[in-house]
């Protein structure tokens, strides 16, 4: 007995509603795993990056701390827009550019973004406090911490 | 004659208020202190009040306890006097922050030593600001800036877990008290009865620890220790040993070197005592001669036909060496006989050998 059309449309969607709630339920369990993932990897390149603090340009650089709730996100993207450079040839560069490169590569989402609703209004950039590399990274790394400590919470 | 005097004198009065301010300012710089009673400080006190003032306070040491509380500490005898220090503490939030007092001190000796802080007060990724006073002298007092994230002590590892994975493969677990596992990483420590070092080997993030192969002959001791680091923090203090726990068999407890001296030194020295004995008999027997028996002595008549040295077994050296090779040469003695009496008579003559031996003759 040949099903008609009608039935057939329920029978697709039906299917599609099956794939698409396997797909997203695989995808949000993947990104919580790829977001600590790359988060780990992020503690490891700034500890790495701490090695070769003498090598880096002295410049200050605008270093978020004690940033306020919700607004971790924006304050480390200031940390990965700041212009951390080389600022001489001692025989590392090719190695600090790879983390320096890998340092700004775009986060996973973590399951605390999603739970927040409404947007805060965050500091720009510019309104913090400028430091040297060092402390730069410490507080980069201070950071991190801190949104780990969420995404586990 | 007013007019070349006019000078001198507006001289001589500014010249007065100009003391005035000297002397102000000599009592008012060390203190600062504007009060009216200032000029009754003598200079004594005043020196000492500056002697208080820079004095530099103890340095506050802050742990974390496993996130449940935070313990403030300072030496309270590092003090010239006894003194009752006080803390405040708060979090900066941007460029300011509010301090408050501390609600639960600390004592050592009846002096202030530390604080506590519960739970509700700990901010573990805020800039924690904690300043101690000198209540006797406010300006005297020192600020710290503390990262609580660095400072966390979790609660050693418990119900530590033994399990055989294969036949050679033991598998060890563990359970940690803080809430969040990932945040923190371990040191498994191990050694077995015939090791005299640990073993360790840091093991991050997770609960459980593998050991690829283990000798079910030996006693192993297994224990663990965490520490907040470095997902959620930067702590360098790890947390203290759990209770040890143990796999494997007793029979191997006995120490190897006894076990080396029962199985081979004791079986081998007496091998080789009995061998030394064996040698020492064999030379005693070709060195020594033998006691002829009553058995075999018609043996010395019809096989040896009298020669006593070849029955006996004494070698003819030996019997040659028994012969006396000393001659005597023999003294005539003879004894004067006595008045009325004819010689010859009495004992006799007598013979004496130089050694000393009488030799008598009828």
């Amino acid at each position: 007995m040949r099903p008609s059309p009608g039935n057939m449309e329920r029978i697709v969607i039906c299917l599609m509603v099956i794939f698409l709630g396997t797909m997203a339920h695989k995808s949000s369990s993947q990104g919580q795993d790829r977001f600590m993932i790359r988060m780990s990897q992020l503690i490891d390149i700034v500890d790495q990056l701490k090695n070769y603090v003498n090598e880096l340009d002295p410049a200050f650089l605008p270093a978020p701390d004690d940033v306020k709730e919700h607004c971790e996100r924006s304050a480390f993207s200031c940390f990965q827009k700041a212009q951390l450079k080389l600022a001489k040839t001692g025989g590392n560069e090719k190695i600090i550019s790879v983390l320096i490169k890998q340092l700004k590569r775009k986060l996973p989402p973590s399951n605390t973004e999603k739970k927040q609703k409404h947007k805060q209004t965050c500091q720009s950039c510019n309104a913090y406090e400028k430091k040297p590399p060092r402390e730069f990274l410490e507080r980069m790394k201070s950071l991190l911490q801190k949104m780990i400590h969420q995404h586990l919470s | 004659m007013l007019k070349p005097s006019l000078p001198l004198s507006s001289l001589l009065f500014l010249q007065l208020p100009l003391l005035g301010v000297g002397l102000n300012s000599t009592v008012l710089k060390p203190s600062g202190n504007e009060d009216t009673t200032a000029d009754s400080f003598s200079t004594s006190e005043t020196l000492e009040s500056l002697n208080i003032s820079t004095l530099p306070l103890p340095e506050v040491q802050c742990f974390v306890f496993n996130g449940e509380y935070m313990n403030c500490t300072w030496n309270s005898s590092s003090e010239p006097q006894p003194t009752n220090l006080t803390l405040q503490y708060g979090y900066k939030n941007s460029d300011n922050y509010k301090v408050q007092e501390c609600g639960h001190y600390k004592f050592s000796k009846e002096i202030t030593s530390g604080c506590w802080l519960p739970k509700s007060e700990i901010r573990l990724y805020e800039t924690f600001v904690v300043r101690l006073q000198d209540p006797r002298e406010p300006r005297r007092q020192m600020e710290q800036k503390l990262k609580l994230q660095n400072l966390v002590i979790p609660w050693a590892p418990e119900n530590l877990t033994l399990r055989n994975l294969s036949e050679s493969q033991l598998e060890l677990s563990w359970k940690n008290r803080y809430a969040l596992d990932h945040c923190l990483q371990h040191l498994v420590q191990y050694r077995s009865d015939w090791d005299s070092n640990w073993t360790e080997q840091q093991v991050d993030h997770k609960q459980s620890f593998s050991l690829p192969s283990v000798d079910g002959q030996k006693l192993y001791t297994f224990r663990v220790r965490s520490r907040f680091n470095p997902l959620c923090g930067s702590a360098q203090h790890w947390s203290k040993w759990s209770h040890p726990v143990y796999w494997g068999s007793n029979i191997s407890k006995e120490n190897p070197w006894l076990f080396i001296t029962k199985a081979v030194l004791i079986p081998v020295g007496s091998m080789g005592l009995i061998i030394s004995l064996f040698f020492v008999y064999c030379w005693l027997e070709r060195t020594m001669p033998r006691i002829p028996t009553l058995k075999n002595l018609e043996d010395l008549i019809t096989e040896y036909h009298g020669n006593f040295s070849a029955w006996s077994g004494v070698s003819k050296g030996l019997a040659e060496s028994l012969q006396p090779d000393y001659n005597e040469r023999l003294c005539h003695v003879s004894e004067v006989p006595p008045k009325g009496e004819a010689p010859g008579r009495g004992l006799g003559t007598s013979l004496v050998s130089p050694t000393g031996f009488l030799h008598v003759t009828p």
